[in-house]
């Protein structure tokens, strides 16, 4: 070796060592950055904003302040923001640190590969050659490996592949399978004509049967068949009933529920979460309806319910759920209130909401609605915009002036829609502001109550003829403002919420009597049976009240022995001198009402704040075990 | 010692760059998270990145075309490692980091491949119209009036032959939902009845070819074929920005025992086919969800993509070009066509002197030694094998495509509107309705499609899944017996040669060769020494 030479290794040495150590000090870098990221992660560096303890509590103790104190929420509200921006702040600081670290551990880790690449250049050796020299023995062993190899290969690929694939469960035909068909439950005699939406057959809270109990005492436990256990959720909603089966809703602000109670037991059969698709409603829970005010519907194969959280369930009879859809929160000043209707195999919904910018004028910014739903799979089969806010009353369907027609009270009009698409048919300035006593139909007239201002009847027909108008008489001695109406065809009864219960002649509006029940408070709404009228106020207590005939005669309404009015009696009521219906019976439940009751043959369901009662007659409550 | 050295420096390398890689995921999965809003909040009108303009679209076509030109020039012609490594960090910063990976020629391979659509064709449904008493006249008018809800639907026939036929996507079948649900009234006082219980809807797979396909994919599909069938690889030598990334960080790459490379290899193959099949039956892009470095040039990605990609660089740090040699799809294509090039690139610039000096040059095993020489070769055995060979191709192309189409309806379950429409029946055989149960149901059951349609376009799907599946199995086949076929032909190679199937161009081996020494230092001007040797 030559001196030169000698120097030239020297030098390439050196520079070798230089890079090589670049190459480390690089390659450390990165490692070590990564390191130092990937313990900043493990310690939540990287981790939501929102899942910040501190956020958590706060909103917590934000769930936890009642509503009713505005200022204490506000506060509570303001300081959730802040926070909000400062959590939020942090994080992208961390995040933007992590990405610099990221860069770093980039620039690092290329550095180190471009150090190493030169490194090796520099102390890259000359080429050897090393083993036998190759020939045709050498090729034609290789080329037997590679067949070998490929053989393997393409064996373990199909080995692999069949296994893998194979592994898969079989296909499905995906033929549209035959629908398990949900038959219904057979009502078989017209003594279980079914009570399966609220007000009953129609709408009407009219009782076919004749035999309903007319007296009861349940803290006494007479004529009681039996209480349920106590319903896990509170609800203002009425129990429905179809066979043997009873159907009710509960719910607060966390949950709601949709149970189903045994008729001849009480025994709750199942209990159903309705899962929570919407955002909670805001409304005043001291005014409002509560969490679960809208009766349940059936037609036998179906139960479907709404919550004012806009979720509407449905479940078959034994409890599976078919489908849960979210029509979207409504607004609602006391929370979405209206029942559900069912009828020629469509669920109607009427969707009313509030909307401070509602525009009569602008129908394509309604937030009203129509929906007519498929109760087998939920489908859309239509929804129409509807010209009015928020109500809480519910529709009925029946045949007026010849034609099918959905009847339906809002604020500000009334309409009438065809059942089978939703179309509106007419419509009539006669609803207004906060509408809660739904409509009852009698002959070719509606009967709609608005509170604190009329009792109309409207002619049904879709088109007027003649100039005739659409209102044909209005009354306003009472007014209800939460119960429904009722009719007998000859009369209507109204009764407001405070206890007055009129009695207006049907053809002419005018008020035939008036009855004041003291103070009494009212949401259940009146039922006919017979001739006697069933009223149930908030305590629980039913007076079970004559209707009385128009040709009474007042002496034969009082017992002679004891002075006390009998059945159909009529009284003359000494302040306004009117002649009155005279209550027959007091029935007292033990417990707060706001439901009104369902009645069967032999039977009425009450559903108390806690317990579901069933009332029959003492020789119904032998007949069954 | 020496060894050990150099572990100590390419570990913490090869650490880094995976740490690196799942850094950048923890930096890019970390979004921001949507307020807890109020309903009256109104979404911002999001603004979406504008497509690439169309002059840029031109350049990035032209910037290709001009890499493929100079990568050519730099490996045929001026046979310049130095500057194909330049050209490769170019490459790797153009078509990688820049452009993000994408548009890519691996990846265009889905756009360009013929693919099965679906069409409705909806007829008056003669007993139902029956059973109603309506006239398929009627029926059809119905319908014919509703045509033009439609983007495209065409009509034809009237009454009882009346056609409306439409291609199927998201919008037409939530149309025909829609449409199906509308109720026309029969005669009399029967009830309106839904116009889609009138009409019978079948649902068919049509392949179409290139369709719709934008010029610039057919571009960047097309020009690396042509440069190949022109000058070898030399797309995957300097242009590839998944290839350049590799070969970035090749730094001490081992040798494969060549039998390996050769079963390796045909798993670029599958993948190949696999993709094809998945793009044909519109099931998605395998190769862009599957891409192992585009979370890399993005800095952004899941995390399992960039974990991937990191460890496929690790592992490229021993292993040149992993992903180029056992998986890339379009390297499959690559080298058939590169056998037949015009030009490829030599080890040497002149004749082979057998000096074996470059024998162990080629981190991808792609240089061939000479096979003659030794004892004569028994003939008959060779040629036995090769006719034994032979017949069993159609055997084994016969047996794959059997066993594709024995597995179709399984297979086809990839594909997303197939594995939904098995849910939604699932869930329907067992509950009667589709409660929402999965994600899928319930997304499903929240779209406004109804469930016949949904059945009718996975049937059609799996149908089509029926005629790509077998095609699939059989071309896999096909390769496996046409590759023992070729490893039993014996071509007489006197010198040393690249594989140009297998040869990336990418000109290691050039400066291994002592006649490529030579002629360099005679091109400087300097005497060639007497003896040749290999050192630099
Ligand atoms: S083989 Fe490698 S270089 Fe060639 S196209 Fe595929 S990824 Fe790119
Ligand atoms: S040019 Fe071809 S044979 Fe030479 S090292 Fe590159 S890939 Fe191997």
């Amino acid at each position: 070796m030559t001196e030169t030479s000698d120097n030239t290794t020297n030098r390439r040495e050196r520079w070798y060592r230089a890079v090589a150590a670049t190459a480390g000090v690089a390659g450390a870098v990165a490692l070590a950055v990564s390191a130092l990221l990937v313990l900043f992660v493990l310690r939540g560096y990287g981790d939501h904003p929102l899942d910040s303890p501190r956020w958590a509590a706060l909103k917590a103790e934000l769930a936890r302040t009642p509503r009713d104190d505005p200022a204490a929420r506000a506060a509570l509200v303001k300081r959730l923001r802040t926070l909000d921006a400062e959590l939020r702040t942090a994080y992208f600081a961390r995040r933007r640190r992590l990405a610099i670290g990221a860069y770093v551990v980039c620039a690092a880790a290329g550095a180190a590969l471009a150090a190493g690449a030169i490194a090796l250049r520099l102390r890259r050796r000359p080429a050897r050659v090393a083993g036998a020299a190759p020939n045709r023995e050498r090729a034609e062993r290789a080329a037997r490996r590679g067949r070998l190899a490929v053989a393997a290969c393409g064996v373990g690929l199909a080995a692999v592949g069949v296994a893998g694939v194979a592994a898969i469960p079989a296909p499905r035909t995906l033929s549209p399978p035959s629908r398990p068909p949900v038959r219904p439950v057979e009502v078989a005699t017209v003594e279980q004509t079914p009570w399966a939406r609220f007000r009953g057959p129609g709408g009407r809270g009219v009782v076919v049967h004749r035999n309903v109990p007319t007296d009861w005492n349940a803290p006494a436990g007479e004529n009681i068949l039996w209480r349920s256990d106590a319903i896990p959720l509170p609800g203002k909603s009425s129990p429905i009933v179809w066979a043997k089966r009873v159907f009710l809703t509960g719910g607060t602000s966390e949950q709601r529920e949709v149970y189903c109670l045994d008729a001849d037991t009480g025994q709750r059969l199942w209990t159903r979460t309705v899962p929570a698709g919407g955002r909670s409603p805001e409304f005043d829970e001291s005014m409002g309806t509560g969490w679960a005010a809208s009766t349940p519907v059936t037609d036998g194969r179906y139960v479907c319910a709404i919550f004012p959280t806009g979720d509407l369930v449905c479940f078959d009879f034994d409890g599976q759920r078919r489908w849960h859809r979210n029509l979207g929160t409504p607004d609602s000043a006391y929370g979405f209130a209206t029942s559900l209707v069912m009828h020629d195999g469509r669920l109607i919904v009427q969707y009313d909401q509030y909307d401070d910018a509602f525009d009569a004028d602008k129908p394509g910014t309604w937030r009203s609605r129509l929906l007519l739903l498929d109760p087998a799979s939920g489908e859309t089969l239509a929804s129409v915009p509807r010209p009015v806010t928020d109500s809480w009353t519910t529709p009925v369907v029946a045949e007026l002036a010849g034609r099918e027609q959905l009847i339906t009270v809002g604020n500000p009009l009334v309409i009438a829609h065809d059942p089978a698409d939703g179309r509106i048919l007419w419509q009539a300035d006669a609803g207004g502001p906060d509408v809660a006593p739904s409509p009852v139909v009698l002959g070719d007239r509606v009967i709609v109550a608005v509170p604190n201002a009329y009792v109309f009847a409207l002619r049904g027909a879709v088109e007027l003829s003649d100039g005739r108008q659409r209102v044909i008489w209005q009354a306003n001695e009472v007014t209800p403002t939460i119960c429904s109406p009722v009719s007998d065809g000859r009369r209507v009864f109204a009764l407001s919420s405070w206890g007055t219960l009129a009695c207006y002649d049907a053809a002419t509006g005018e008020a035939q009597w008036l009855r004041d029940f003291g103070g009494q408070q009212f949401n259940a709404s009146p039922s006919l049976v017979g001739e006697t009228l069933h009223l149930t106020d908030t305590q629980g207590v039913t007076y079970v009240v004559s209707t009385g005939p128009f040709d009474f005669d007042d002496t034969a309404a009082v017992d002679a022995n004891d002075g006390e009015p009998v059945v159909g009696g009529i009284v003359q009521d000494p302040t306004t001198g009117k002649r009155i219906a005279a209550p027959v019976r007091t029935c007292p439940l033990g417990e707060a009402v706001y439901g009104s009751p369902a009645f069967q043959d032999g039977r009425i369901y009450i559903r108390g704040r806690t317990h579901v009662y069933c009332i029959a007659d003492a020789e119904h409550t032998q007949e069954t075990p | 010692m020496r060894r050990r050295r150099w572990m100590l420096l390419v570990l913490p390398v090869a650490a880094g760059v995976v740490i690196a890689s799942a850094a950048t995921h923890l930096v890019a999965e970390q979004r921001f998270s949507v307020p807890e809003l109020s309903e009256d909040y109104v979404p911002p009108d999001v603004p979406s990145p504008a497509p690439r303009s169309r002059t840029m679209q031109y350049v990035d076509v032209a910037v290709l075309a001009a890499f493929l030109v100079v990568a050519s020039a730099a490996a045929l012609r001026f046979r310049s490692r130095g500057g194909l490594v330049v050209l490769t960090l170019l490459a790797l910063g153009y078509f990688g980091f820049y452009r993000r990976g994408c548009v890519c020629p691996i990846g265009a391979i889905q756009r360009v491949c013929p693919v099965f659509d679906v069409r409705a064709l909806v007829t008056p449904d003669a007993a139902a119209a029956e059973a109603h008493g309506l006239s398929a006249e009627r029926i059809a008018e119905a319908w014919r009036a509703r045509a033009g809800d439609f983007a495209a639907a065409e009509t034809s026939g009237r009454g009882r032959d009346f056609v409306l036929s439409l291609w199927v996507g998201p919008d037409s079948k939530r149309t025909l939902g829609r449409i199906g649900r509308e109720r026309i009234a029969p005669p009399g006082d029967a009830p309106p009845v839904p116009l889609g219980e009138l009409v019978r809807t079948e649902m068919r797979p049509v392949l179409r070819f290139a369709h719709g396909v934008p010029w610039v994919i057919v571009a960047f599909f097309a020009l690396p074929l042509v440069a190949t069938l022109l000058f070898g690889r030399t797309f995957c030598a300097a242009v590839c920005p998944l290839g350049a990334i590799q070969e970035a960080v090749a730094l001490k790459p081992v040798q494969l025992p060549a039998w390996l490379g050769h079963g390796l290899g045909l798993f670029a193959y599958v993948y190949l086919a696999a993709a094809v099949l998945l793009a044909t039956t519109g099931g998605g892009f395998l190769i862009c969800r599957q891409d192992p470095f585009v979370g890399i040039f993005r800095l952004s990605g899941p995390v399992i993509m960039l974990l991937i990609g990191a460890g496929v660089l690790v592992l490229g740090v021993f292993l040149a070009r992993p992903y180029c040699r056992f998986l890339c799809p379009y390297g499959a294509i690559l080298r058939p066509l590169s056998r037949l090039s015009w030009r490829h690139a030599t080890i040497t610039p002149d004749a082979c002197i057998r000096c074996r000096l470059c024998e162990s040059a080629c981190p991808y095993g792609a240089i061939r030694a000479p096979n003659t020489g030794g004892r004569p070769a028994p003939r008959r055995r060779g040629k036995l094998t090769l006719a034994a060979l032979l017949l069993v191709v159609p055997v084994l192309t016969a047996a794959g495509a059997w066993g594709g189409a024995w597995l179709a309806g399984r297979v086809a379950r990839m594909h997303p509107t197939v594995a939904r429409a098995e849910a939604v029946h699932r869930e329907l055989a067992a509950h009667g309705a589709v409660r929402g149960d999965s994600d899928v149901t319930e997304a499903f059951a929240g779209s406004d499609v109804p469930v016949d349609m949904l059945l009718a376009h996975g049937r059609a799907v799996r149908r089509s899944f029926a005629w790509a599946t077998p095609v699939a199995s059989g071309f896999i086949a096909l390769v496996v017996a046409l590759k023992l076929v070729s490893l039993a032909v014996r071509r007489r190679r006197e010198d040393y040669a690249p594989d140009r199937a297998l040869c990336l161009s990418c000109g290691r081996c050039y400066a291994s060769c002592p006649v490529d020494h030579a002629r360099r230092l005679e091109r400087k001007g300097a005497r060639p020494p007497a003896e040749l040797h290999a050192t630099d």
